[in-house]
């Protein structure tokens, strides 16, 4: 979609949390993430208090008044007293704090004299104690990205929350190998006006930190959260894009979405459209339904209620991004109060619902022809509240766009999640002293060079282009690469970790010993360099087989010099006239029929060589 | 953690080791134990873990489940 995001006074900003590849922040577990089934569980219930005002959180207050219980899975390995919330938070950890002094100063802040623990109130479960433990490092920071200069106003330090593992009806479970997790948390300021841009510059921002070499790396260790917002419309923040694949697609979406709000709030203005203020309960004209939520709803003794949408005719079936219609911002709402859905007028008759029953609706309802109306099928408490809110959110269509967090789904779409969160709560964490942070201290720190200025060299040092060396810096095979270099040659390493490497379906099954061997026996001379795609493929597929087994079923093993002389002095012997008329340019030719004598099991180089010497 | 209260500051203060979760009763029979040794320096001795009296990290299980 062309949009001219100049125009439209496109802002965004980036917030990402990052973990680090330390023990856990307030406690001496390994971060370790687990697979298995919990060691044991335990459940708690969280209970709202007041804070210093003498007031509860409204917030807190509904989450308690819900009753929800929280089940918690811990592992030995990976949790101990601290992350139960029955053992006071240990001193942080050291190197994970390093780190993000490190980054905090790569990227020009100014650090906090005192880093003081804060804790963050967090009414979802998703933290035992009710709360997480976050401190302020740095401020005012900045770096460019090309010619934009990003601003960075703040560096945090937290711990990573609970991953939940499964939701049903008033209890949620969590697992709590990821609680504790060092996370470095960085916000940019609203500099972004593209979604290219914003790729850029979190791509550079991942950059910076994989140059640590303290981040841990793989899925679900970087979440980033993008705010954005055009001129005429509000501040929206997407939270949970995981793939910066999508990145640039979810903030060019979300523009869109935007646009679309807004060309229907022109529209409602001009037909001069109301959201009728009575909801009514229309369950008597669903009696004899044979639409099966309609019946499913009625059979369990719910109700179904009926909203009139005057002038929204043909908008709510309006598409704002792929596969997501008006219709499904009002579902959004209705669903965030406990409903499966609603219908609305624009898709019936659907779903088993029929035309007749639309027009007795209309009729109850009272809708003229440029009238749309909605329905929800629940229990009546539920509808009513539900009703309520799709009702707002229908209001909220004449103002434009409503600030809201969104969560960002697979496709680079997005659903609505919960309203823009107030002033968040936050008080300090009175079992842990201020950190001091010494101007020694910050001098001791070894900043590792920028990610582009360590690929510059990594190219040069070893004879690689700019875009191998690129590659295998952001590849998981750096470490590696960096060790055997010492002993076999650097491009054919680097050809096998950027190139062939890629061609594998499941490249993770080859470790560090499957290359070790690899490279040994390819400078034995036991096969030639050509044959290192199909070794891989094949040991990949059996990764617990001997090489030399591979190697000879294959049937790649190298020619011996002697072998490979006598097929050198046969294609000379039988080609002297060739030899003869073309002299030196007869070395291609020649090279070519004896790679096809040796059937590739030859390295290329060294057949060279001895054509040379033959002819 | 003794800097958390000024009572634990001023115990620091006045030359206290703390010993972190090893239990008082094992505390008198593991510094009996560790002064008898010529040659040894108790504070370093007394927050060395020999069994499992002195830890960085403590077991749910072994405690609550």
């Amino acid at each position: 979609m062309n949009l001219d995001y100049k125009k439209l006074g496109l802002k965004c900003g980036l917030e990402i949390h990052q973990q680090l590849d330390t023990g856990k922040l307030f406690c001496r577990c390994p971060s370790i993430m687990q697979e298995r089934d919990p060691d044991f569980k335990f459940e708690r219930k969280l209970h709202a208090v007041a804070g210093e005002t003498g007031l509860i959180d409204p917030a807190a207050l509904q989450a308690y008044l819900a009753d929800h219980s929280y089940t918690y899975h811990a592992f030995r390995e990976s949790n101990c007293l601290v992350e139960l919330d029955e053992e006071p938070p240990g001193p942080m950890d050291s190197t994970a704090l390093d780190t993000v002094l490190t980054v905090s100063k790569m990227l020009n802040c100014d650090v906090i004299d005192e880093v003081h623990v804060m804790r963050k109130t967090v009414i979802d479960g998703s933290n035992v104690s009710g709360f997480q433990r976050t401190s302020l490092v740095a401020v005012n920071g900045s770096f460019k990205v090309g010619d934009l200069e990003v601003k960075i106003p703040t560096i945090c330090i937290e711990e990573d929350a609970a991953r939940k593992v499964d939701e049903k009806d008033g209890t949620v479970t969590y697992s709590l190998d990821r609680l504790g997790i060092p996370l470095i948390e960085l916000a940019t300021d609203p500099c972004i006006t593209t979604p290219e841009q914003a790729k850029e510059v979190a791509k550079a921002i991942g950059a910076i930190l994989r140059a640590t070499r303290q981040v841990k790396r793989g899925i679900g260790t970087i979440r980033q959260d993008v705010n954005i917002s055009i001129r005429e419309g509000a501040r929206v923040e997407l939270k949970g894009l995981q793939d910066l694949s999508i990145l640039s697609k979810s903030v060019e979406l979300e523009v869109q979405r935007q646009v679309g709000l807004l060309e229907i709030k022109n529209e409602l203005k001009k037909r001069k459209a109301k959201v009728d203020s009575k909801p009514a309960d229309v369950s008597k004209l669903f009696a004899k339904s044979e639409s099966k939520v309609i019946k499913s709803a009625l059979e369990k003794s719910g109700s179904i209620y009926g909203l009139k949408l005057s002038g929204f005719a043909g908008l709510l079936k309006k598409e704002l991004q792929p596969d997501r219609r008006f219709g499904s911002e009002l579902a959004d709402y209705a669903k965030a109060y406990g409903s499966k859905g609603l219908f609305h007028s624009d898709e019936l008759p659907n779903y088993g619902i029929t035309e007749k029953e639309i027009e007795t609706v209309r009729k109850e309802l009272g809708c003229k022809e440029n009238d749309a109306f909605i329905l929800i099928a629940e229990q009546k408490d539920v509808c009513e509240k539900c009703i309520k809110a799709v009702a707002e959110r229908a209001q909220i269509a004449f103002e434009g766009v409503p600030e809201q967090t969104r969560r960002v789904l697979p496709e680079g779409t997005s659903a609505f999640m919960r309203p823009l969160p107030g002033g968040a709560r936050m008080y300090p964490e009175t079992d842990l002293s201020p950190i001091v942070i010494t101007d020694k201290k910050l001098k001791e720190l070894k900043l590792p060079k920028l990610p582009w200025e360590q690929i510059a060299e990594l190219g040069k040092k070893h004879g690689l282009s700019k875009e191998v060396a690129g590659e295998l810096y952001d590849s998981m095979y750096l470490e590696l690469f960096e060790k055997l270099v010492k002993e076999y040659d650097s491009s054919i390493l680097a050809t096998t970790f950027t190139n062939h490497i890629k061609a594998l379906e499941d490249p993770q099954v080859l470790q560090e010993e499957h290359f070790k061997d690899l490279f040994k026996s390819l400078k034995q001379g036991k096969f030639s360099k050509e044959a290192i795609p199909d070794i891989l493929e094949k040991w990949a597929e059996q990764p617990g087989s001997k090489l030399s087994n591979l190697v000879s079923d294959l049937g790649v093993e190298g020619i011996g010099v002697k072998d490979l002389e006598s097929i050198i002095k046969k294609v000379v012997d039988s080609n002297k006239k060739l030899i003869e008329e073309k002299g030196e340019r007869a070395l291609q030719p020649l090279m070519g029929m004896v790679m096809k004598e040796a059937r590739g099991k030859a390295d290329g180089k060294k057949v060279m060589e001895l054509l040379k010497k033959a002819l | 953690d003794l800097n958390v209260y000024r009572a634990g500051r001023k115990m620091l203060d006045a030359g206290v080791v703390p010993l972190g979760d090893m239990l008082p009763e094992t505390a008198y029979v593991k510094l009996g134990w560790v002064l008898g040794h010529k040659g040894w320096d108790a504070k370093e001795m007394m927050l060395k873990n020999f069994a499992g009296e002195i830890k960085e990290r403590s077991d749910a299980e072994s405690f609550l489940y």
